[in-house]
């Protein structure tokens, strides 16, 4: 007799691709500076100043900053007018040569994952990372306005949403997040993806991100807490629905209650509630000393509660236009 | 402007799960690019939970709701919210009706004594 061991190994391996890039400079000829220098685009000089691009198109209208349009209607705004007054380049260092390093700016972090399964087999999958210069991107593109690229960028996150919703993904705002990142990194691969309306060509990829979702292993699984009552395991759905039915109809009855009540003056109120407190003998007992209490035959406290239960059986059925015996 | 397309039945049925994917997917796309449309569906949507808190659906229709309209966490926990509104609500009114009883009592009683005054 031998024993045999059998080791099986999977081989999990990780890849980061970050893609930076310069802000890109155009040489061109600036009437402000009389010289010949670098034009950026409004989101390149937002990124060199700190700033926002709003704040660059504001200062190029206030005539604080040097621009062109280009052949293509763009707004390049004059590098050296972006620089602080008090700056001098060194020398010798023209325009051939960037007075300064440009800072790196990160467009797309993607990680791919890989698992090599003991039987050979393989499988891959990306995770890709919506970087604050992607996303600055896709506003701009959204529009040139940044308010408005917000609002219209809120707004269509809203309508995924729904869509995802609705289309009963328990966790609609990861499908959401997938298909705004899937969006911004076309964009950030250079690609013009749409003409005038953007939300549409969002949708077509929510469609893709949908298909892929169905057909994906991760659909099965779901929390316990993610689950709706009747498709938890535990629950049978049919006695959760009538469940809830009984408890809906109960409080719908308790709220007719109190607000009867409300509707009888106080003393009969007291009485009415006070008459029912307390549980068999106890009950019988308080009954007594209530009747003590106010001077009457026991027989006589029972006709007044009775006409006061007769007033609350009257408004009920005005609330329903039936009786219901609310008060045994 | 809102597509006349769509009227309130369609889009209750799209909320439901009820509607056939081709037009669901009509209704969807409109929806994407009209945002009266959007608003519309948002509407009808606020208006079932509502109607879903306030128990104010049949037995079959409740099992609808639960079978898909209430499938996403996110509506059931906005219907949290509302059934929890709708009881601050009623405990509410039911503070007001309580004042205007004391109100009246109150001028009742001022009626009496100047009667026996």
């Amino acid at each position: 007799m031998s024993n045999r061991n059998k080791t099986e190994i999977t081989i999990e391996t990780q890849r980061t691709f970050i893609v930076r890039r310069r802000p890109q400079l155009i040489p061109a000829w600036c009437a402000g500076c009389s010289a010949t220098t670098g034009f950026a685009s409004p989101e390149d000089a937002a990124q060199l100043t700190g700033g926002s691009a709003r704040a660059i198109y504001r200062a190029v209208e206030a005539g604080q900053l040097h621009f062109i349009e280009t052949d293509d209607r763009r707004l390049r705004v004059c590098f050296t007018s972006l620089l602080p007054e008090d700056f001098a380049a060194p020398p010798g260092q023209g325009f051939a040569a960037p007075p300064l390093a440009l800072p790196l700016t990160e467009l797309m972090s993607e990680t791919v994952f890989e698992t090599v399964q003991p039987d050979g087999s393989a499988s891959r999958k990306k995770s890709w990372r919506l970087t604050r210069e992607a996303f600055d991107l896709l506003l701009a593109n959204l529009d040139a306005d940044r308010e408005r690229a917000a609002q219209r960028y809120e707004m269509i996150r809203a309508k995924l949403l729904k869509f995802f919703e609705c289309r009963g993904c328990p966790l609609p705002e990861d499908l959401t997040d997938d298909t705004i990142n899937r969006v911004a990194r076309r964009l950030c691969e250079g690609q013009q993806i749409w003409t005038t309306e953007p939300a549409g060509y969002f949708y077509g990829v929510a469609r893709n991100v949908l298909k892929e979702y169905w057909s994906s292993p991760e659909r099965e699984f779901a929390t316990l807490d993610s689950l709706p009552p009747p498709a938890h395991p535990y629950i049978d759905a049919l006695k959760h629905q009538e469940a809830e039915r009984q408890r809906l109809h109960t409080e719908r009855r308790l709220d007719w209650l109190a607000a009867g009540l409300e509707q009888l003056p106080a003393e009969s109120r007291e009485l009415i509630l006070d008459y029912y407190q307390g549980d068999r003998r106890e009950r019988i007992r308080h009954r007594k000393q209530i009747a003590d209490r106010l001077g009457i035959a026991p027989n006589a406290l029972r006709i007044r509660v009775h006409r006061i239960r007769e007033r609350l059986e009257r408004y009920f059925s005005r609330q329903r236009g039936g009786s219901h015996a609310l008060v045994k | 402007m809102t597509d006349l397309r769509y009227d309130r039945q369609m889009i209750t049925a799209y909320l439901l799960g009820e509607l056939p994917e081709h037009e669901q997917q009509e209704l969807e796309a409109c929806y994407f690019k009209d945002h009266t449309l959007f608003a519309e569906v948002l509407a009808i949507e606020d208006e079932l939970l509502d109607r879903y808190a306030r128990g104010d659906v049949s037995f079959e229709e409740g099992a609808r709701f639960e079978r898909h309209f209430l499938n996403s966490p996110g509506r059931r926990k906005r219907l949290r919210v509302i059934q929890a509104g709708l009881r601050q609500v009623s405990a509410l009114a039911a503070d007001v009706r309580r004042q205007r009883l004391s109100w009246w009592g109150e001028l009742k009683a001022l009626l009496r004594s100047r009667r026996s005054d």
